[in-house]
């Protein structure tokens, strides 16, 4: 669905005021109401389906496999779908680069260990059903929740390999928990002097500027980039917005970790 | 030799091989400029892709940054017509390529031109070029970064200098002069004087290097050296 | 003027602020307010001063300053006029005749270019409406020719105006730019890259529009004089040669076989070796 020039420039108009007018009655620090279920993939390690209220839909699937450590050099590795966009296209290649520079950054190899040679590698496939807004902060929340609810095979072979080359055996039916903190990635758009978290499509269309902020660990990390979220009203932004962006997922980001822990 | 070489298409026995006159390495209308911009030293020499409507070859040596290297190379084709539906504005695509030695994957190279071209669409006035479609072509011909490593962070400020310089070979219309400066991995794209940001990219903690408004002054200082040396350039070549 | 004095004497750069896009200053003991429209190589943007906002005229292309009073407002002046006397209060009307209203058009212009007729630079000439175009046939049917653009008259053609036209120019994995409205597949395999152009048979002739038959103005290969009516879709520009000076200027006999043929009349033109006759719409020769 296209905005015609007139729709773009009401909305234009009313989200530059002070405050923001959003179309869906959203204040500038709230977001979609969102919708998730894990654990449905029963051939997977984990996973996770998150749908947003705009009917946005994605699904997140862990797979692990043992890998020898010395022979890897990224232990978690992300593969994207958008449906509706080609597989080499840039979004979908930036966005899958991106989500595995991120999480191997942010997560610590040695919630990976197996043993002193061996280690498990995830592999995280994301598929995106259908989005109209940038989907990568929808993808952040269902990659979170998927590796949240993700179980391992237990070891029950001896952890210190080193000395014996042995290969790690695996308990029968008894499972892991898998420990880690993943990083969430937040999206927030710049219009006027206002700066909004998880812009819709409509918001999106006319927005100056958007902003990716990544949130880890009880606080804002890098990467931070600025990303374009449309063709048409992209332009400079003021310096204080950039601060501003931050500060609103400051303020939002610990009550989405704590909703999407309770789960 | 007597026997046929049946294997390939072979020439007239008496066929010479072409020989091409050498090429007078006629290099008097282009633009030639080194400047000293802060700690780095920059070389600059516009117009030298013959077939491309402008382009820019960048060579940036910092000596206090480990010997940092950088020799880059931008070329601008179009406006070129699109066909399909109809656009009011121009199309933009920005190409990386790397052309020795392959650094980065390419993912990382998606992600630089995404970012890349979200940076020019703010910048180039698009609505002067309707039905077109605006292709910028990067080469890096070498990068030799601090101790060996490669970032990405290093080379982005270089690649937008030289995609500004490239366009304004090119006589594109652009909202302003972009430029960019960098500052222990943060880079930050202004214009208008550092007053307003174009791109932003940070891959580094500020908490280990100072807080956010440290890391933009420094930036932008580095910004205005940047923009500054590239203006002087452009007014002494006029 | 302040803004006279800079012409010619500075190297503007993209960004460079020129002026306000209003301007009041005193002439003559008389109030008078200057309207700067951009042009070429200028662009408005918003700026805010003391939290106001104004629009400002910035430079978008490298070069010198050329502002030239624009005479044949007087018209449109007049219509402002009107509208704001009916929508607004009389009370200013006596005021308004003592100011004088003046508009200007700013534009940057390569130090190269100034003194020229004919610019050079392409980049900055893609066609547009009310342009004369030189067109080459590539397509006839009963409602339409197809043509591509050659050139803008009095304009020079791109450098790289596509692949083959000059070498072979570097085309992007994906599709570049093009990839963005249509699919690689689509790429017409023909050389060059040429804006298309569509002349409909009722665009060919301004006299008995509707008996026109593309058959007999025009036949592929032949070189056209036309006028660009719109913008037109996502692929073609509209065109149009219903003037006189407008049609086929060069045409080759028997389907592009024979030689050159000249003009002997609005309708007819002749092979001067062979004597045959055939049908175009011509151009006017001469002025």
């Amino acid at each position: 669905m296209s905005l015609s020039v007139t729709e773009k420039s009401y909305l234009h108009d009313s989200l530059c005021l002070d405050p923001p007018a959003r179309p869906d009655g959203r204040v500038a620090h709230q977001l979609r109401p969102i919708e998730i279920f894990t654990d449905f993939l029963p051939a997977c390690n984990g996973s996770a389906k998150i749908s947003a209220s705009d009917g946005s839909e994605c699904v997140v699937s862990v797979k692990a496999k043992v890998v020898e450590r010395a022979l890897e050099e990224e232990l978690i590795l992300v593969d994207v779908d958008v449906a509706g966009q080609r597989d080499d296209s840039p979004f979908v290649h930036s966005i899958a680069s991106l989500l595995t520079k991120v999480l191997n950054q942010k997560i610590h190899q040695k919630n990976l260990r197996l043993t002193q040679k061996y280690a498990f590698k995830l592999f995280v496939d994301v598929l995106v059903l259908s989005s109209k807004s940038h989907p990568l902060s929808l993808i952040s929340f269902a990659v979170y929740s998927a590796l949240k609810a993700t179980y391992l095979p237990k070891l029950i072979s001896s952890d210190d390999d080193l000395e014996v080359a042995e290969l790690p055996t695996f308990h029968d039916y008894d499972m892991v928990k898998l420990d880690v903190d993943p990083p969430l990635l937040f999206t927030t758009a710049v219009i006027g002097n206002n700066a909004v978290i998880d812009p819709a499509h409509s918001e999106s269309e006319v927005a100056c500027s958007g902003i990716l902020v990544t949130w880890s660990k009880g606080k804002v990390t890098a990467p931070i980039r600025t990303i374009g979220l449309n063709d048409e009203y992209v332009t400079g932004i003021d310096v204080t917005l950039l601060e501003k962006s931050i500060e609103l997922v400051e303020k939002t980001a610990p009550a989405v970790v704590k909703a999407l822990d309770g789960l | 030799m007597n026997v046929a070489d049946r294997r390939r298409i072979l020439g007239p026995l008496n066929a010479k091989p072409l020989q091409f006159a050498s090429a007078d390495g006629n290099l008097q209308d282009a633009h030639l400029q080194e400047t000293q911009s802060g700690d780095e030293t920059l070389y600059i020499q516009q117009g030298i892709v013959t077939n491309a409507n402008g382009s820019a070859y960048l060579e940036i040596a910092s000596p206090t940054k480990n010997d940092q290297h950088i020799l880059l190379l931008a070329s601008v084709y179009g406006p070129r017509p699109t066909r399909g539906t109809f656009s009011a504005r121009a199309a933009l695509s920005i190409q990386f390529k790397e052309n020795t030695l392959e650094q980065f994957t390419a993912g990382e190279v998606k992600e630089l031109c995404n970012f890349l071209a979200s940076v020019f669409r703010a910048v180039i006035n698009l609505n002067r070029y309707p039905k077109s479609g605006i292709d910028i072509f990067l080469n890096l011909i070498q990068y030799v970064g601090p101790s060996g490593t490669s970032s990405l962070e290093a080379i982005i400020p270089a690649c937008i200098n030289a995609i500004m310089l490239a366009l304004i070979d090119a006589g594109i219309e652009t909202l302003d002069t972009v430029s960019a400066g960098s500052y222990k991995g943060t880079v930050i794209s202004f214009i208008r004087n550092g007053d307003e940001i174009v791109g932003f990219w940070a891959d580094n903690d500020f908490d280990n290097n100072g807080s956010y408004a440290v890391t933009v002054d420094k930036c932008r200082r580095h910004y205005i050296q940047n923009r500054n040396a590239m203006l002087d350039y452009i007014v002494k070549t006029k | 003027m302040a803004l006279a004095l800079k012409q010619q004497s500075e190297c503007l750069y993209p960004g460079y602020m020129i002026c306000p896009e209003f301007d009041v200053v005193e002439e003559n003991g008389k109030e008078c307010i200057i309207k700067y429209i951009p042009s070429l190589g200028v662009a408005k943007r918003p700026f805010s001063v003391d939290g106001k906002q104004i629009n400002v005229l910035i430079a978008t292309l490298v070069g010198n300053l050329s502002v030239k009073l624009q005479e044949d407002l007087e018209s449109q002046d007049a219509e402002e006029k009107d509208e704001s006397s009916e929508n607004s209060v009389t009370a200013d009307q006596s005021d308004d005749e003592s100011k004088v209203h003046k508009v200007y058009i700013v534009s940057v212009k390569d130090e190269k270019h100034i003194g020229k007729s004919v610019r050079d630079d392409f980049t900055n000439n893609l066609p547009k409406e009310g342009d004369i175009v030189l067109a080459r046939v590539t397509r006839i049917s009963l409602q339409r020719a197809n043509v591509e653009i050659l050139a803008v008259e009095n304009q020079r053609t791109p450098i790289d105006s596509g692949v083959g036209s000059n070498g072979s120019g570097e085309v992007a994995a994906g599709g570049g730019s093009g990839a963005a409205t249509f699919s690689v597949s689509q790429v017409s395999s023909d050389l060059g890259e040429t804006f298309k152009g569509i002349i409909r048979s009722q665009d060919v002739r301004a006299t008995n529009r509707d008996k026109v038959k593309i058959m007999d103005s025009f036949k592929p290969g032949d070189i056209v004089r036309a006028r660009i009516l719109s913008l037109g879709d996502g692929s073609n520009y509209n065109l149009t040669t219903a003037r006189n000076d407008l049609g086929v200027v060069f045409a080759k006999a028997s389907n592009g076989a024979g030689g050159l043929m000249y003009a002997i009349d609005w309708e007819t033109m002749v092979a001067p070796s062979t004597g045959n006759m055939e049908l175009r719409k011509c151009a006017k020769p001469f002025e």
